[in-house]
């Protein structure tokens, strides 16, 4: 099947759900709700409703598909957390969130960041925690039917900066931005 | 630009990185003398030969050991600190028995 | 008129787009594909420019972009290399460098006195006239001198242009496609690896593209055709070509710009194949236009289809110029003589190849003088003599007519990458041949550069490194084995001086061989000195062609080898590099609060505070200071609200965050009752009072930590490395963006909050001075700090960030009947220093401990340790030598700066770190470190102010204003 986005395409999702949780009894914590939690930090498992990121051994953070039907994380959230050593995360607030989608995702990023997003390299399910146009940044590489998608996770107070650097590296590719409705309308296509 | 391996992370520029200064034995803060202590804070070995430096991997906030060739400015090793620091550090108060457990 | 050889010769050109272009402003014509320098050759335009010193005609020298000789004014551009720009349609190119016009340059006339003109002369004459010694003349002359030597003119009103830069990623890049990168990049290619492929030429193949390898003139062609086909098939392979590989750094990490984009390339193995510099031969005359490198002449006929001449004499080292005079003959001009500088070539066939087309062949020979024609502005023939020792000739020789010299001593490896990785170049004195030795691990060399100069082995040689870098990338186990190679290239002494001069070592510097023995007689015997005194290979061409040369001279004159002697360092850039090329497309991250589009409606002056962006003052600039005065008397009287989103924050929970705080902060928090605030001073190890910020306790295990907007990144590091080592049971996170905050401020604050709806208790029994509380606010989830730091009745709201624009709103419209007014960060600083209240890093300095900022109240010594307690120890042991004292003065007085001295007698004890004039004061306020014995109440400080100024003020207690704190606690 053929790509859907042929120039590269940004959304920005940072009204998305998403939750944070770290400490020593996280894991267990996260596996008890049904979570499916990746083996080793810097990977990544998604799918329909959940991307499951982990950050390091004992810290783990939890992207709501966009496009999901309901609201899968809530239940996570509205779960009581153990006594001891599990910690809820900011990063719904702390970090801005957006998409990056399209055939030439690599390409755009090769002209922000220093890490090599090939996919040969950085296939889907794996995460660079780095800097991208010099602020610290979480690159998740999910895939979007045929297409590849990078989540990029970086400082809210510098979402606005991110963004303009974003939509000047992708300017030679023709990318442009896009809400979360018009992508919606893109995936559902055929 | 050079390129260091991180423990979580893996190999990065190193631009990624802080460094943090020498891994140092803090002498018995209430114990030692104050050449003692003046030395823990002022002076620095300098050596020329493989050093045990402190190194942050800014974008996860993560502190990890590198050994350092000074001369050669090759990274031998890296490590997570615990492999170094695997117990926790009390200090008690001054006149008690012992200040770490 | 435009004259072109017949195809084939010209590779590079398309005969079908002539491109028009004005040349010192006539038109002329072109194709494209050309350089600017091949279509002015194309139209019998040789001469480009004039030397730098004696302004002599120049031509090209390489036509490879190599030397200074071709560097010309292109539009508003000065110093472009017109062997390297791609010919444009209408461009204007002009000379440089000249007094009158490019073909009547006034200024040649120095060349007349270059004999009174040695190296330093302008400097060393013009500098202090030795018969007024004691006046500096220098300034005087230096512009007439710098007009002299004037390159090019720059176009000031000219529109910044996009430049950007890239990372590229490959396991392996291959610098150079010439036959040995090409096999390199096939090889690596074919087992698997990515590979870049990076050449400054517009065509893949290097020297294939213009060298002739075999006596029928056919290898080469076919060779390309072949090389390139299959690189082009290959989809492992990325070429870049007209890019330059500027510089090598730390593992592998190569900067390689491509018309406006600089790539930062990355490659796990790096091969190099940037072959060899044909090195020219020293005799009189030997930088006329018309005197070119062999190679300069082959590229001129097989590139761009020019002939550089019509009758021309081949001087050679080597038998490469045999070949040249092949080409040169094919092409249809006339070859005078091969002359070689040794007894006889190393192969045969060549020979016989020269005989049998009767071309003449003089053995032992060299070019001791070009003969100018008019005004030096081409060569009308060549004096030849036989060698009869090193750089000595016969008395006596032979002129013979030609407009072209051709020369060829030999080759340089094009070592300047190598080098810049920590490579050795070694010279060998027996064969004159270069070694490169000393690689990096992950570095390999192939071809020319690693001395292989027969085809068959280069291409061997390309092959082996290609295999060397997949066995490192473990794609392959075989190691693979040297390549051997007997060709000799390099004549070792070419060098001729004539008594005369004009025997040129340095083109670009106008050094002749004189110039350098002299260094060497005035005691410059080191390279490294030689460059600097001469400055010889400090021209755009860096040594290029005039490096070994001046190895050879100063080698012989000081009695050394060349391998004693070395050669000098070379540095990055490898080729010149616009700025534009750096400064291009940088990154300066800006971070705004959520509330930053309300205040630019309502008018802020937005500043930076870290990289943060707040507001100064809301209003105009030119009303600047009113606002300012405004803002604060309204938080005085009524009410006023400030962003404070920019605050670092720090979350400590878990079992041990009480005992972590307390080792971090100098104050005790054990006792700490959930639902207060404490006042939270950090001390590194040193002593020195480094943060500061309040501490709120949530719950038992859960603390809230506030730190400064610039310092709480540190904090935060500081933090994790702490604990890093102490394995507390405790989770630290920054959550400065994670949360916006407002302070509201002034006397009807409380009443602002009544109106936006809180589900806690506001009033001052239940929620007092240094209190915490957790509520709902307006519908939003919100922490609540009553603070002090502007001296009124103050809450600090802190929401998380998505509520930020939504909690601005609610303040503003619930404090609208109230009179509230946003104030700025100046506003703040004024109110605060009323109050006496420091800011850490700008009324504390990399010394201050905590009795001299009178903070040794914030200081426990019940707990056992806190980060820098020793050293505060033993610094309070000592006698202190300073204080952070307030001061006033008059309202209409001078008013003190930040940073302005302190005085004692005639010693300096100190400085002001803060000042400001206080409206509700009516007075000039201020903080300053004074000497110990200027600190007591009353006495008189002597501040120097601006323009050496001495005023006098007075030390007050502090806090200036509201001294017993009871406005903040109401």
């Amino acid at each position: 099947m053929a790509s859907k986005f042929e120039h590269p395409v940004l959304i920005e999702l940072s009204d998305s759900a998403r939750a944070g949780f770290r400490g020593l009894a996280a894991e267990k914590h996260l596996q008890r709700l049904g979570i499916n939690i990746p083996d080793t930090p810097n990977l990544a498992t998604y799918g329909d409703e959940l991307a499951v990121l982990r950050l390091s051994p004992k810290e783990f953070w939890l992207l709501q598909h966009p496009l999901a039907e309901d609201s899968p994380l809530d239940k996570v959230q509205d779960a009581a957390l153990p006594a001891q050593d599990v910690y809820r995360l900011f990063c719904r607030d702390s970090h801005a969130w957006f998409w990056l989608v399209g055939d030439r995702a690599a390409d755009v990023m090769a002209k922000v960041c220093g890490v090599d997003l090939r996919a040969v390299v950085f296939p889907p399910g794996t995460i660079a925690q780095t800097s991208v146009a010099r602020v610290n940044a979480i690159v998740v590489h999910q895939t979007l039917g045929n297409d590849t998608c990078f989540n990029l996770l970086c400082d809210s107070a510098a979402a606005e900066y991110f963004r303009r650097c974003m939509l000047d590296a992708m300017a030679e590719f023709g990318g442009q931005c896009m809400e979360r409705e018009q992508l919606l309308t893109i995936v559902n296509q055929g | 630009m050079k390129i260091m391996h991180c423990p979580l992370n893996g190999p990065r520029n190193i631009s990624e990185f802080v460094y943090g200064g020498d891994v140092r034995q803090m002498p018995q803060p209430d114990e030692c003398t104050d050449k003692a202590w003046a030395e823990y804070v002022f002076y620095a070995d300098n050596r020329a030969g493989v050093v045990t430096e402190w190194w942050l991997h800014t974008p996860s906030g993560y502190w990890f050991i590198a050994e350092r060739h000074t001369v050669t400015d090759d990274i031998v090793r890296t490590y997570d600190a615990s492999d170094m620091f695997q117990q926790r550090i009390d200090f008690m108060v001054a006149g008690s028995d012992k200040e770490e457990q | 008129m435009m004259t072109r050889l017949p195809a084939p010769a010209g590779l590079f050109i398309n005969r079908d787009k002539p491109i028009d272009f004005s040349y010192e402003g006539r038109r002329l014509a072109g194709f494209e594909g050309d350089t600017v320098a091949s279509a002015l050759m194309a139209n019998n335009e040789a001469l480009m420019s004039r030397s730098f010193k004696y302004h002599r005609p120049r031509g090209p020298l390489t036509m490879a972009g190599q030397d200074a000789n071709t560097l010309m004014q292109v539009g508003g551009e000065p110093n472009v290399l017109a062997d390297q720009l791609p010919l444009t349609p209408g461009v204007a190119v002009t000379g440089q460098n000249y007094n009158g016009s490019l073909q009547h340059d006034r200024s040649s006339l120095l060349g007349w006195f270059g004999r009174f003109m040695p190296v330093g002369f302008y400097y060393r004459a013009f500098y202090k006239i030795p018969f007024l010694r004691s006046f500096k003349t220098w300034p005087l002359w230096e512009p007439m001198i710098r007009k002299m030597a004037g390159l090019g003119v720059l176009d000031l009103a000219f529109t910044p242009e996009y430049y950007d830069k890239c990372f590229l990623f490959h396991d392996v890049v291959v610098v150079g496609a010439g036959p040995a990168g090409l096999m390199a990049a096939l090889t690596a290619a074919h087992g698997g690896a990515s590979v870049l492929l990076v050449d400054e030429q517009p065509q893949l193949g290097g020297s294939l593209t213009y060298h002739r390898f075999d006596i029928d003139g056919v290898e080469a062609d076919k060779l390309r055709a072949d090389l390139v086909a299959q690189v082009e098939a290959n989809n492992n392979i990325q070429v870049l070509t007209k890019a330059v590989c500027n510089a090598w750094f730390t593992d592998n990490f190569l900067p390689v710009i491509q018309g406006k984009r600089m790539y930062k390339v990355r490659a796990k193995e790096c091969i190099v194949a940037s072959g060899a510099f044909e090195q020219h031969v020293v005799f009189r005359n030997n930088d006329l236009p018309g005197v070119m490198m062999a190679s300069a002449a082959s590229r001129l006929i097989k590139q761009y289809g020019v002939a550089p001449g019509q009758r021309a004499i081949c001087l050679t080292g080597n038998d490469d110029g045999y070949m040249t005079a092949l080409d040169l003959q094919e092409a249809g001009i006339e070859v005078a003589a091969v002359v070689d500088m040794r007894a006889e070539p190393e192969q045969t066939d060549v020979l016989a190849a020269l005989q049998s087309r009767g071309i003449a062949h003089y053995a032992g020979h060299t070019v001791y003088e070009a003969l100018p024609s008019a005004g030096n502005r081409g060569i009308r023939g060549a004096e030849l003599r036989a060698i009869t020792g090193q750089g000595k000739v016969a008395s006596q020789g032979k002129s013979i007519d030609c407009v072209v010299v051709c020369m060829s001593s030999g080759y340089m490896p094009v070592y300047q990458l190598l080098c810049q990785a920590g490579g050795q170049l070694n010279y060998h004195d027996g064969s004159a041949a270069f070694t490169l030795t000393n690689l990096p691990k992950h570095l390999h060399i192939a071809g020319s550069v690693n001395g292989r100069h027969a085809l068959s082995a280069v291409l061997a040689d390309g092959e082996r490194a290609g295999r060397v870098a997949l066995h490192q990338l473990g794609l392959s186990e075989k190691v693979p084995s040297d390549v051997f190679c007997s060709r000799q290239v390099n004549f070792d002494w070419p060098i001729f001086s004539h008594p005369k001069g004009k025997d040129f070592v340095d083109f670009d510097e106008d050094l002749q061989a004189k110039d350098i023995i002299n260094a060497t007689r005035m005691g410059y015997r080191d390279i490294q000195l030689v460059k600097r005194f001469s400055t010889v290979g400090m021209g755009p061409s860096q040594g290029r062609h005039s490096a070994l040369a001046t190895a050879r001279l100063v080698a012989k004159a000081t009695g050394r080898t060349v391998t004693e002697t070395g050669v000098t360092t070379a540095r990055p850039p490898f080729a010149p590099e616009k700025l534009a090329h750096s400064a291009g497309r940088m990154f300066d991250p800006y971070r705004r609060t959520r509330m930053h589009q309300r205040h630019v409606e309502l008018g802020a002056q937005m500043m930076p505070a870290g990289n943060w962006q707040r507001p100064a003052y809301y209003g105009t600039t030119s009303q600047r200071q009113a606002c300012i005065r405004d803002e604060a008397w309204h938080v005085r009287h009524q009410v006023g609200v400030i962003d404070v989103s920019t605050l670092g924050g720090i979350e400590l929970r878990g079992p041990d965050a009480v005992e972590f705080l307390e080792r971090m902060y100098t104050f005790g928090f054990a006792k700490q009752p959930v639902g207060k605030t404490r006042y939270a001073v950090m001390t590194n190890e040193h002593g020195v009072v480094v943060d500061d910020g309040v501490a709120c306790r949530l719950s038992d295990q859960h603390f809230y930590v506030t730190a400064t907007t610039s310092g709480v990144e540190g904090v935060y590091r500081n933090m994790m490395k702490w604990n890093a080592q102490w394995r507390l049971n405790v989770d630290i996170a920054n959550v400065t963006s994670a949360f916006a905050a407002v302070n509201v401020a002034g006397p009807l604050a409380r009443e602002v909050l009544l109106d936006m709806g809180a589900d806690i208790d506001l009033s001052p029994e239940a929620f007092p001075y240094l209190g915490f509380r957790e509520c709902t606010l307006a519908g939003m989830p919100a922490r609540l700090l009553r603070v002090g730091f502007v001296g009124e009745l103050g809450y600090e709201i802190h929401v998380p960030s998505r509520f930020g624009e939504a909690l601005w709103d609610a303040v503003m419209g619930a404090g609208k009947t109230l009179g509230i007014k946003p104030f700025g960060v100046e506003a703040q600083r004024l109110l605060r220093l009323e109050k006496g209240h420091i800011i850490v890093g700008q009324d504390t300095d990399g010394m201050s401990h905590p009795g001299e900022l009178s903070l040794t109240w914030a200081l426990n010594y019940k707990k056992p340790f806190f980060v820098g307690r020793r050293s505060v120890d033993i610094l309070m042991a000592q006698p202190q030598t300073r204080q952070l004292v307030g001061f006033t003065l008059p309202a209409n007085s001078l008013k003190p700066e930040e940073g302005h001295l302190v005085l004692q007698g005639d010693d300096i004890s100190g400085n002001v770190t803060s000042c400001e004039f206080s409206p509700t004061l009516d007075a000039i306020i201020g903080m300053a470190f004074v000497g110990i014995d200027q600190a007591a109440v009353g006495s008189k400080l002597p501040i120097r102010v601006d323009g050496g100024k001495r005023i006098f003020a007075e030390v007050v207690a502090m806090p200036f204003f509201d001294p017993d704190n009871q406005r903040q606690a109401l």
